[in-house]
């Protein structure tokens, strides 16, 4: 019996049982980074200061209610609660009404007010899916229905008037807004919250709910908690998509359960439960923004919100495919590192966002814009690129290029020896890697930005952009 | 439960058998008589859950001459824990009421005290009576729900039991039926549909800028429908791939449906989103509130729907494709193991319910005369409800669409009743998205985590 | 292998589980119905029984999962009521199923349940590097303790499990068939971290219905039969003689062993495998089953018995060589899914049947006549059933099988479990068929109805028609079976004659203590080729499917960690596995921890 013997030997001399690989991941950022590209490429004004406050002010609140989601369909049995679109609706029209009425002037209890009622109802939210033991997902289709009615009922038609405070912060002029720290602070408190044990009980628990209840884990509170932590996410998104549209607006329900729930999946979220991080709820959110975004650099006019709609409902049957995808790559790659390939693919974009800013702010021009409400011929070969290039450009380029082939380079040096370190040892250089590959872009991009400056002291009308 | 006397089945037969006769000579009566038709129904009703729990009161009470009561709590005691919920219920209506006649004023009449008196007898007699049903329960419930609401709103609203209030009823549950259709057929197997809505929408929408691009009406129709099934087909085959997230994937079709008609519509359209056109007369004949059929005074939507929902109720009993259905929705892996194709009824069934999507939105266009994209919207919650009120087990295998047309009528009468008394959609709505959660409860609640182990 | 004698174990005496006049009712089933037994701290416990006796349940009644209907528990003086209260009483389970949440790496897996609700016991460097030393110290591989578990095999799964139940130093270690995705050598390394326990005074109770494993490991044995407890046996009479006796009871082989096991009068056959292969790694096989014979199909638990009966029934696909089956005329089809195998005329009864056989919430008579639907119907593409023929058939059937029933459309679960059964073998009767393969359908029947089951098995093999039997108990075949195939390793192991069958004899084959002799006879798997013995590993027939199918990554795994070159040609030739598998993203809440396929698989990973 030499067999066992042999095979004892070659596992010892292989890398041990199992892969960490989560290429989850893969998608999400792939797409951002194209997206990314493409605004950058359509309309270079997003990387400003407005462009970029104005984003964090509209993303914001896709981006903490699918954190909201996220909360619940970790916790697993299929909680996918479509009422969250519903829920941040009726926290945004009981505040403005009450408020309308008088109270909730004070800034400490609009919070208080908006999280408390959220976590209310996700509260009664848990216990019927506890201790009812109807699906989740039927739960929460009541939810959405009687939400959606009540909403109406609340305030039949937009209107109203948002706290004064809030007044100025859904402007979205400059980066740095309340809005901008509510959602630092909310990624924070969920990173931390990823520390807790609780959290490693709530993916134990919606990943495989009868192993956690036999090892002794409480299940029962786990998923309240969960629920508890979805409601008060809704009603920090609610609060910032109060802000956003400064008054009350009841009927955005639908929209919302639809981005919340497109951008978990997009995200690399499991809606079976157990799976899902904040970074890629994140890059999720960011990603239907960005397509929102990219949409309206077409003008389709009339039809832009059809335009919208079409591009959500594929996409997220679409990235539902690409799900079934995922076991097949996740056998091709072993050891994929997210944050190697977000380092890789955001050099590759930053040469791309430099190009975009200088390129068009010494051409001067602005978007393409499509005059006619629709004009399908445009939108078929609408140009990737606008303007031509001129003789200035092509000279940056030139001088450009061997910056762009060094980097190209290096990224290859890295991306082999990540691989040849990691195949003989399996210690991870990942940081190290990072560290290496940041300096070195940073270093790049100044170097580059230099040499633009000095080449548009011969072209003048530059640095409008930012 | 022991507390309630058991009666041997040919007595219970026989008790309700009397009791019929009993309330069929009172309704003769009192049509000889020329008495107001509310009159005699809640007579009626009257006379039959007097009668029946009587019947049961008195055979009872020979019956437990001959039991010993057992060891245990006292009989008030074991009372107590059989009946705790009605009893409950029972409490906490008496006790609306009498909040609702000291603060609302006016509200304290005798048509009101009634009401009360007929809902708390409907009560009693689902409780009593209805354990004598015990697989078709929901439907004996929703039976007794319907007269007990038809009766209460007869009384209460002027004109509830008008000729025209009942045709015009008829007439959106036939809407409602034909949508719910799709519903049920696919909740049998497990699956939900939320891209109907949609789809209604979009056939709305569609089948006016077909006729006005000037494409035949007839062929445009057919068009229409062939483009729903289409639609349901793909819905079939990404949900079955999908397994268990049919109502996301049916979701994100529908949005992307309707958007994409939507823009198909609009180009080339000064008025985004709006489509305007001729509607033929045939068309609205067939579901408008004054179209005839064959001379009748109905809209031959009526007519229309009652055969569907014939053929469908025998369909399903008694058909292989029926039986299968059944079979998968059940236990997937036995329907397996007797060679059913998951796959082909999976997508048989969203394509029967993309068309009838389809079939309502045609239908709805000539009951408006207008297209309009949200059309379909409130058939969102009202195709489900109507399926989980009638008792279709959304986990599958379990109800029918005979359950599903008690729903619909349930769901009908409820919402005229809603509207009568002064609430509007959204109330509607709101109510609507509650009554699912109990009825949910009550024929799919999951197993407990002890027991899956 | 330091503690391998247990004579010297001290016994405490003190009685850490005590367990009286348990119920425990399942609707109409009783699974526990007054048993009763105890144990002592530093011992092993062994609670052992048939298939169906309630020892599951007892398990999971000790680790308070089941609350109970009747009598009491006592674990060191408490009676838990959730798993959580029992691993603070220091009781550990590992359950039969293998529960882990393949989402999670190793490391919270193994710590699973041991934090406090907010604040972790262990930091995470501590954690993981007692987890890398616990999985490498169990299972002798090398485990990354970040991976996820997912995408590890079964048997270390298995070992994550057990790995949890150890962690804490539990005072009861109750293990409920937890060696069965484990190979030999794990598990010996098991057995003597079992012993470890014991001697540091803890209880291990092991519910097993693997007999050689319990003589070898356990200090005293409680049998339980149909839910009661019949008998404790202490270290010396633990013998297999004792056990059978109690576990089988005062009707062992009485009632049809007087029978002598049926003839075939023909050498003609009516299935025939060529070249087949079941398993990834395993060799091929011929096999022939002549019309008239009943054969018997055993082996241990996920030794691949069950894949070859289920090959044989086209309910999954061979991973090599084809099935053939015969016709009236003596034409052969091939089997290759289920359509041709009911279109040859075989069909399937499984014994699993609330997984793949009944249909809950239909009435008794549509459960029985349902394959029929599609030939008994009317009027073309309407397809009306024709509901008068399947009366007829179905009360054919009743009668034969003497099922009891209120009203045929009383919904199926209104039965007893032994008559559920009994619908679906008459199901499989009722499609009139040349050969019918039953897998395990005796689980959960009374004795009555069993040997009602042979007798209808008999006169339905003496009208000309094949059988072929799996069965978990080898006295079923006792009096009963033509001859009997045992299977080892994914692959026949030994052949006995039906008519001189001794239990002992098969089940030391089923523990591979036989030479094997018995395939090359007359009653081996070819009967006609008596001299020649089974095909060997190089000679495969290649005629069979192709199926491309995605293979699970454990499996893969498996294939790739082998260095039998022989395992990677077969990877390279066929990568085959059942479809049933390859079902991605079902509803987690009612979500089955599949054995079967993987679970066999993994079982006899061993080349």
């Amino acid at each position: 019996m030499t067999a066992p013997q042999a095979a004892t030997d070659a596992k010892a001399s292989i890398e041990p049982q199992g892969g960490r690989s989560n290429p989850f991941l893969l998608m999400p950022i792939s797409l951002f980074f194209a997206l990314l590209a493409f605004a950058v490429l359509r309309s270079p004004n997003l990387i400003t200061s407005a462009g970029i406050g104005s984003a964090i002010i509209v993303a914001t609140p896709l981006i903490l209610a699918t954190y909201a989601l996220m909360a619940s369909v970790i916790s697993g049995r299929g909680t996918v609660d479509l009422s969250i679109g519903p829920l941040i609706g009726f926290i945004n029209v009981t505040l403005i009404q009450l408020h309308g009425a008088g109270y909730l002037g004070n800034p400490i209890a609009v919070f208080l007010y908006a999280m408390l009622a959220g976590a209310l109802y996700q509260f009664l939210f848990s216990l019927i899916v506890i201790y009812v033991r109807v699906q989740p997902i039927i739960v929460s289709l009541s939810g959405y229905l009687a939400l959606s009615g009540i909403n109406l009922v609340i305030l039949p038609r937009p209107g109203g008037m948002a706290p004064e405070f809030m007044a100025e912060w859904g402007y979205g002029t400059s980066i740095f807004s309340p809005i901008l720290a509510i959602l630092v602070l909310a990624s924070a408190a969920w990173l931390l919250f990823t520390a807790t044990a609780f959290y490693t009980h709530l993916r134990l628990m919606g990943s495989d709910e009868r192993a956690a209840y036999t090892s002794g884990v409480p299940i029962t509170t786990v998923r309240i908690g969960a629920h508890l932590i979805s409601g008060c996410f809704a009603g920090l998104a609610s609060i910032c998509f109060t802000a956003l549209i400064s008054s009350g607006d009841p009927s955005q329900g639908t929209t919302y359960t639809l981005i919340a729930v497109t951008a978990l999946v997009l995200g690399g979220a499991s809606l079976a439960g157990g799976r899902g991080g904040v970074f890629g709820s994140a890059l999720g959110a960011v990603n239907l923004y960005l397509i929102t975004f990219c949409l309206s650099s077409f003008n389709f006019g009339a039809v832009q919100s059809f335009v919208t709609n079409l591009a959500y409902g594929t996409i997220l049957v679409v990235s539902l495919l690409l799900t079934l995808l995922i076991p097949v790559i996740q056998r091709r790659i072993r050891n994929f590192s997210p944050l190697l390939y977000f380092v890789v693919l955001s050099v590759v974009v930053l040469g791309i966002i430099l190009h975009a800013t200088y390129d068009y702010a010494a051409l001067g021009t602005a978007g393409l814009v499509l005059t006619d409400p629709v004009q399908m011929q445009a939108v078929l070969v609408g140009p990737l690129e606008i303007g031509v290039v001129d003789a200035g450009t092509e000279a940056l380029r030139l001088q450009v290029a061997p910056m762009v082939f060094g980097v190209l380079i290096l990224i290859v040096v890295a991306i082999f020896l990540r691989l040849a370190v990691g195949q003989s040892s399996r210690k991870s250089i990942g940081p190290a890697v990072t560290v290496i590959l940041a300096g070195l872009v940073l270093a790049s991009a100044l170097f580059i930005s230099q040499e633009a400056k000095r080449q548009t002291k011969d072209v003048p009308a530059t640095e409008a952009g930012n | 439960m022991d507390t309630l006397p058991k009666l041997s089945l040919p007595a219970r037969i026989l008790g309700l058998c009397i009791a019929i006769v009993l309330t069929l000579i009172g309704a003769g009566f009192g049509f000889a008589q020329g008495a107001s038709v509310q009159i005699i129904i809640l007579s009626a009703i009257a006379t039959m859950a007097l009668f029946t729990w009587g019947w049961r009161y008195v055979l009872g009470q020979f019956l437990e001459d001959g039991q010993e009561a057992t060891d245990g709590p006292t009989p008030l005691g074991r009372a107590w824990l059989a009946y705790r919920w009605p009893l409950l219920g029972l409490a906490l209506i008496l006790l609306a009421f009498i909040v609702l006649s000291l603060t609302v004023e006016g509200f304290f009449n005798i048509w009101n005290v009634i009401s009360l008196i007929i809902l708390l007898a409907i009560l009693i007699l689902t409780r009593t009576l209805g354990r004598q049903f015990q697989q078709n329960r929901s439907a004996f419930i929703g039976i007794m729900v319907l007269a007990g609401l038809f009766s209460v709103g007869s009384m209460n609203i002027e004109g509830f039991a008008s000729g025209n209030n009942i045709k015009s009823m008829l007439l959106f549950a036939s809407f409602l039926g034909i949508a719910s259709i799709g519903q049920t057929l696919v909740a049998l197997l497990g699956g939900l549909d939320l891209s109907i809505p949609f789809i209604i929408g979009a056939a709305n929408v569609g089948l006016l800028y077909l006729m006005g691009l000037g494409v035949p009406p007839w062929l445009a129709t057919i068009l229409v429908l062939a483009i729903g099934a289409l639609l349901g087909t793909i819905n079939g085959l990404l949900s079955y791939k999908l397994q268990g997230q049919a109502l996301i994937v049916t979701l994100g079709t529908g949005f992307a449906i309707s958007g994409g008609v939507q823009i198909v519509t609009s180009i080339g359209s000064a008025y985004g989103g709006n489509v305007f056109g001729t509607v033929p007369a045939w068309l609205s004949n067939i579901s408008a509130m004054n179209g005839t059929t064959f001379g009748l005074p109905f809209p031959p939507v009526i007519l229309i729907w009652g055969l569907i929902a014939l053929i469908l109720i025998l369909g399903l009993r008694l058909t292989v494709y029926g039986r299968f259905l059944y079979a998968l929705g059940v236990n997937r892996t036995s329907a397996s193991r007797v060679m059913i194709s998951e796959m082909r009824y999976w997508v048989m069934m969203y394509t029967l319910s993309g068309f009838f999507a389809a079939l309502t939105g045609s239908l709805l266009l000539g009951w408006s005369g207008g297209g309009f994209i949200g059309v379909g919207d409130q058939y969102l919650f009202l195709t489900l409800a109507a399926v989980v009120v009638g008792g279709t087990s959304l986990l599958g295998g379990a109800g029918g669409y005979g359950f599903t047309v008690i729903g619909v009528l349930v769901l009908q009468v409820l919402s005229s009743f809603l509207v009568g008394i002064g609430l509007n959609f959204q109330w509607q709505q709101f109510i609507f998205g509650l009554l699912i959660l109990p009825m949910v409860a009550l024929y799919a609640r999951s197993p407990h985590i002890r027991t899956q182990i | 292998m330091s503690s391998s004698l247990p004579i010297d174990t001290p016994t405490f005496g003190r009685e850490t589980i005590a367990v009286r006049d348990v119920k425990k009712y399942f609707g109409p089933t009783r699974a526990l119905d007054g048993a009763s037994f105890s144990a002592r701290a530093g011992e092993i416990h062994a609670i052992v029984g048939g298939n169906g006796c309630g020892k599951s349940t007892m398990a999971k009644v000790v680790s308070g999962i089941l609350p109970i209907d009747g009598g009491s528990v006592s674990i060191l003086g408490e009676t838990p009521s959730t798993p959580a209260e029992s691993r603070a009483l220091g009781i550990s389970t590992v359950y039969q199923e293998v529960l882990v949440a393949d989402e999670s790496s190793v490391v919270d897996n193994i710590f699973m349940g041991s934090d406090r609700l907010f604040s972790k016991t262990l930091s995470q460097e501590r954690k993981v590097a007692r987890a890398r030393q616990l999985m490498e110290e169990l299972s002798g591989e090398r485990v990354d303790p970040h991976a996820l578990v997912g995408t590890l095999p079964l048997s270390i799964k298995q070992w994550i499990t057990i790995a949890r139940a150890l962690l804490s130093d539990p005072k009861i270690l109750i293990l409920d068939e937890s060696s069965a995705a484990l190979d030999f050598d794990s598990t010996e390394r098991l057995f003597n971290k079992m012993r470890a326990l014991r001697d540091g005074g803890a209880t291990v109770l092991i519910v097993t219905h693997r007999i050689a494993e319990l003589i070898r490991i356990s200090d005293r044995a409680t049998v339980l039969r149909d839910g009661r407890d019949v008998g404790v046996l202490e270290k010396a009479d633990i013998t297999e003689r004792n056990l059978l006796a109690l576990m089988t009871g005062q009707d062992r082989g009485v009632g049809h062993s007087a029978h002598v096991a049926p003839h075939p009068p023909t050498q003609e056959r009516a299935i025939k495998a060529r070249g087949l292969s079941i398993w990834p790694n395993g060799r091929t096989f011929d096999f022939d089953l002549r019309r008239g014979e009943i054969v018997g199909v055993a082996g241990l638990d996920g030794q691949g018995q069950d894949a070859f009966v289920r090959v044989l029934a086209g309910v999954r696909p061979a991973l090599a060589g084809l099935v053939q089956v015969a016709d009236r005329n003596g034409t052969w089809s091939p089997v290759r899914n289920l359509r041709e195998a009911v279109d040859g005329k075989i069909s399937y009864v499984s014994g699993d049947r609330k997984r793949e056989g009944i249909f809950a919430s239909l009435s008794i008579f549509e459960n029985m006549v349902m394959p029929l639907y599609r030939e008994k119907k009317r009027a073309g593409i309407l397809s009306i059933i024709d509901f008068s023929t399947l009366v007829a058939t179905f009360t054919r059937e009743v009668e034969n099988l003497l099922i009891k029933f209120g009203v045929k459309e009383d919904r199926i679960t209104s039965l007893s479990g032994g008559n559920q059964q009994k619908v679906l073998i008459g199901r499989g009767f009722a499609m009139r068929p040349d050969a019918i393969i039953l897998n395990d359908p005796a689980r959960g029947i009374d004795v009555g109805a069993k040997s009602e089951l042979y007798k209808h098995l008999r006169t339905f093999a003496e009208e000309g028609k094949a059988v072929v039997y799996l069965s978990s108990e080898i006295e079923e075949f006792l009096g009963f079976a033509t001859r009997v195939i045992v299977f080892r390793d994914g692959m026949p192991f030994d052949s006995f004659d039906g008519r001189k069958l001794e239990p002992k004899r098969v089940l030391e084959a089923m523990f591979g203590q036989t030479d094997g002799s018995g395939l090359a006879t007359s009653y081996g798997l070819v009967p006609k080729r008596a001299a020649s013995v089974a095909s060997e590993a190089g000679a495969r027939l290649i005629d069979g499917v192709r199926v491309k199918v995605e293979v699970p990554p454990e499996i893969k795994q498996a294939m790739a960690s082998a260095s039998d070159y022989a395992t990677r040609q077969v990877r390279r030739e066929t990568l085959v596995t059942p479809i049933e598998t390859v079902v991605p993203l079902a509803p987690k809440t009612i979500r089955i921890v599949e054995f079967d396929a993987e679970g066999r698989v993994k079982g006899g990973r061993r080349t």
